[in-house]
């Protein structure tokens, strides 16, 4: 190891990485450490101003409080509905877009990313006039006889998945694209001479080995779901409240900015578990798999 | 994926990237002033508002310095950069608006308390009383000669720049004659009242007159979100004005509790709403205010903007243009838009909350709107 790593303290290298981290340090680290110590601070009713005395109420509250578990329970069930639809809407379309030649693909590339240059409140704000109960969806199925009353797409969770899946399917889309065009297409041939029918080769073939896009795609997908703010903000119009919008409400129209940090910290550790979760989930799901095939060939 | 592709995506993002911002602004519909701007002020020299403002403005040299003030976006917006901006750049200053909502200035403000980068910030009634006793925010006085001519209603926070009424917009068809607050009541409307959002001022006007209406006061709340639950379903919580009047222009609902003023245009467009301004209980009077915030680096700057801000002239454009009444008591309004506004003896019929009191509950409030009212 001694050979590879020489002890001599490599300057030019700390040169390079010194301007990212110092403003990593103080755009992230120092916002950070304030959060986690405002978070123990105690609330003042009537005042911004909280008293710096050391409590533990607010993860009290951001744990016990049946509200709260409710806002959790309405997050997490939005963002694995909006995640799952988002995989089956991306797959055939990554399928479609990886088996292109490369002048072809990078068109579909860019008309996929596209929308996302917008940002998502032009996003939501075109969601808003055609989700309307008087917009243009409800108007084009009056207008053929398929429906009489108008249906409500905002104000509840229809309204924000919808919202949600359209915003972040890019997300999905390039991983999946990247893992699919990686399968060489001798192996999916070879299961076919073999006799396996298109289905048997999806299912045995394709989608094991395209894995690790689907899997990196569902966890950017459900990161962007939990931590989202404009879409349901906007598509839930003030009923349906997730954590973005539940922590704009405290830090910014109650300013019980306490609770808000530690719900922001709570926050954070959730999405983290998370993420870590799925992809040991992941990681070990496809050990499984591996040993099971080793086993069937040994 | 080959290094290729990736400059051919790159190369073709960027024609998109500059395709769209070429298109943006046409795209962008701009929207005129509803009257042209006030003429007048170019040369720096003439000065056409009242003598008290003229003569606090005269000699002024506000060379090199710039003004930071916060406030919404839109026909307010509209308001100053036609009328309080250019005789402060006659003088010499410069002015930076900081658009947003009034969350957000309340954060900056106290983040910064002591050494502030907004000079002048403009807040509801509730912020500015607590932001004065917090020290973020000055007290009002006679530094601006405007004070004097206020009245008292607007010397309780900061400075008082709009009153409006927390009334009723309802649907012209479905009420021949403008309702009362009871009215909302009738079990023929039960889902068809549409909720401010909350917290805010319209909700905690809304929870003093749910409490009144079983004869007690926001000092009541157990009553208040009682009788509130008993509208439920909510169909709506409003955010945005035009979601609110379209679906009551369709009568999808019925009524719904609003600042005074704001049904206007939407009147004037034809839809089927209107604006009824109870009288028992009366409308709550909510008040929009100036504020010089505390430890400003400019402050003969923004004294000057106060006093334009305040003066007879802004206020009567105020009046005239969306509806806020002034509380500049030397301001004068023509009586057809005086019967829309709150002016003259109807300050006095405006039910005034407990705000030092109602701010104090805000966090339990919030709590139990959420949990009383919009939890299914």
């Amino acid at each position: 190891m001694d050979r590879v790593l020489p002890r001599r303290i490599n300057w030019p290298l700390i040169g390079l990485l010194a301007p990212a981290t110092l403003l990593l340090v103080i755009i992230f680290l120092v916002p950070f450490f304030q959060l986690l110590i405002t978070s123990f601070w105690t609330y003042v009713p009537g005042t911004v101003l909280p008293k710096t005395a050391f409590t533990f109420e607010n993860y009290t509250r951001v744990i016990t409080d049946t509200y709260n578990l409710s806002v959790y329970k309405e997050t997490v069930l939005i963002s694995l509905l909006a995640t799952v639809v988002t995989f089956v809407l991306a797959y055939p379309l990554a399928r479609l877009i990886a088996k292109q030649k490369a002048a072809v693909k990078s068109l579909l590339f860019v008309l996929v990313i596209l929308p996302m240059i917008g940002g998502a409140m032009i996003q939501t704000l075109g969601w808003m006039t055609l989700l309307m109960r008087y917009g243009a969806i409800n108007g084009t199925l009056r207008s053929l006889g398929i429906i009489h009353q108008p249906i409500a797409f905002l104000g509840n969770e229809l309204g924000i998945i919808i919202g949600l899946v359209q915003s972040f399917l890019p997300l999905m889309i390039i991983p999946l694209v990247a893992s699919l065009g990686a399968i060489d297409e001798s192996i999916e041939n070879a299961a076919r001479s073999l006799g396996a029918n298109a289905i048997r080769v999806f299912f045995e073939v394709t989608f094991p080995l395209s894995l690790p896009g689907a899997i990196a795609g569902s966890i950017l997908v459900l990161m962007a779901n939990l931590t989202s703010f404009v879409t349901p903000s906007m598509l839930g119009q003030g009923k349906i409240q997730v954590f973005g919008t539940y922590a704009y409400q405290e830090a910014i129209q109650v300013m019980n900015w306490p609770f808000s940090s530690a719900f922001a910290i709570f926050f954070i550790v959730f999405t983290g578990l998370v993420a870590l979760l799925v992809s040991y989930l992941s990681r070990a799901m496809t050990r499984s798999r591996i040993r099971a095939q080793e086993a069937l060939y040994e | 994926m080959s290094t290729k592709l990736f400059v051919k995506i790159g190369t073709i993002l960027l024609i998109g990237v500059f395709f769209m911002t070429a298109c943006a602004p046409a795209a962008t519909p701009v929207v005129a002033p509803t009257n042209p701007p006030s003429s007048g002020q170019a040369t720096g020299t003439a000065c056409d508002f009242d003598p008290t403002t003229c003569a606090f403005l005269a000699g002024k040299d506000f060379t090199g310095q710039t003004l930071t003030v916060g406030v919404w976006g839109g026909d307010i917006e509209k308001i100053l950069r036609d009328i309080v901006i250019p005789p402060l750049e006659a003088h010499g200053a410069k002015v930076n608006l900081l658009l947003g909502g009034t969350g957000d200035r309340t954060a900056k403000v106290y983040a910064e308390k002591g050494n502030p980068t907004m000079d002048v910030s403009y807040q509801n009634i509730y912020e500015s009383i607590q932001g004065v006793k917090d020290g973020v925010f000055e007290a009002p006085s006679a530094d601006v000669p405007a004070y004097n001519d206020l009245y008292p209603v607007a010397k309780s926070g900061c400075y008082g720049m709009s009153l409006m009424g927390l009334g009723i917009a309802y649907n012209t068809d479905v009420f021949k004659t403008p309702p009362q607050w009871a009215d909302l009541w009738n079990p023929e409307y039960k889902g068809k009242i549409a909720f401010p959002n909350y917290p805010g001022s319209e909700g905690d006007g809304f929870i003093a007159i749910a409490a009144r209406l079983q004869g007690k006061d926001e000092h009541d709340p157990d009553a208040a979100f009682a009788k509130l639950a008993e509208l439920k379903p909510i169909p709506l919580v409003y955010t945005d004005l035009d979601t609110v009047f379209t679906m009551m222009d369709k009568g999808d609902i019925v009524a719904a509790p609003m600042i005074s003023g704001y049904a206007i245009s939407y009147e004037k467009k034809g839809m089927k709403v209107g604006f009824s301004w109870p009288t028992n209980p009366g409308p709550v009077l909510t008040e929009d205010n100036l504020c010089i915030v505390k430890g400003t680096k400019h402050r003969d700057l923004a004294l000057a903007w106060a006093q334009l801000a305040l003066s007879p002239k802004t206020q009567e454009a105020y009046a005239n243009r969306i509806y806020f009444g002034p509380t500049n008591s030397k301001a004068q309004v023509a009586p057809d838009v005086a019967a829309q506004i709150v002016y003259g003896d109807k300050v006095k019929s405006l039910i005034a909350l407990d705000w030092t009191y109602v701010s104090s509950q805000r966090s339990t409030w919030t709590d139990r709107w959420n949990k009383e009212l919009l939890n299914k």
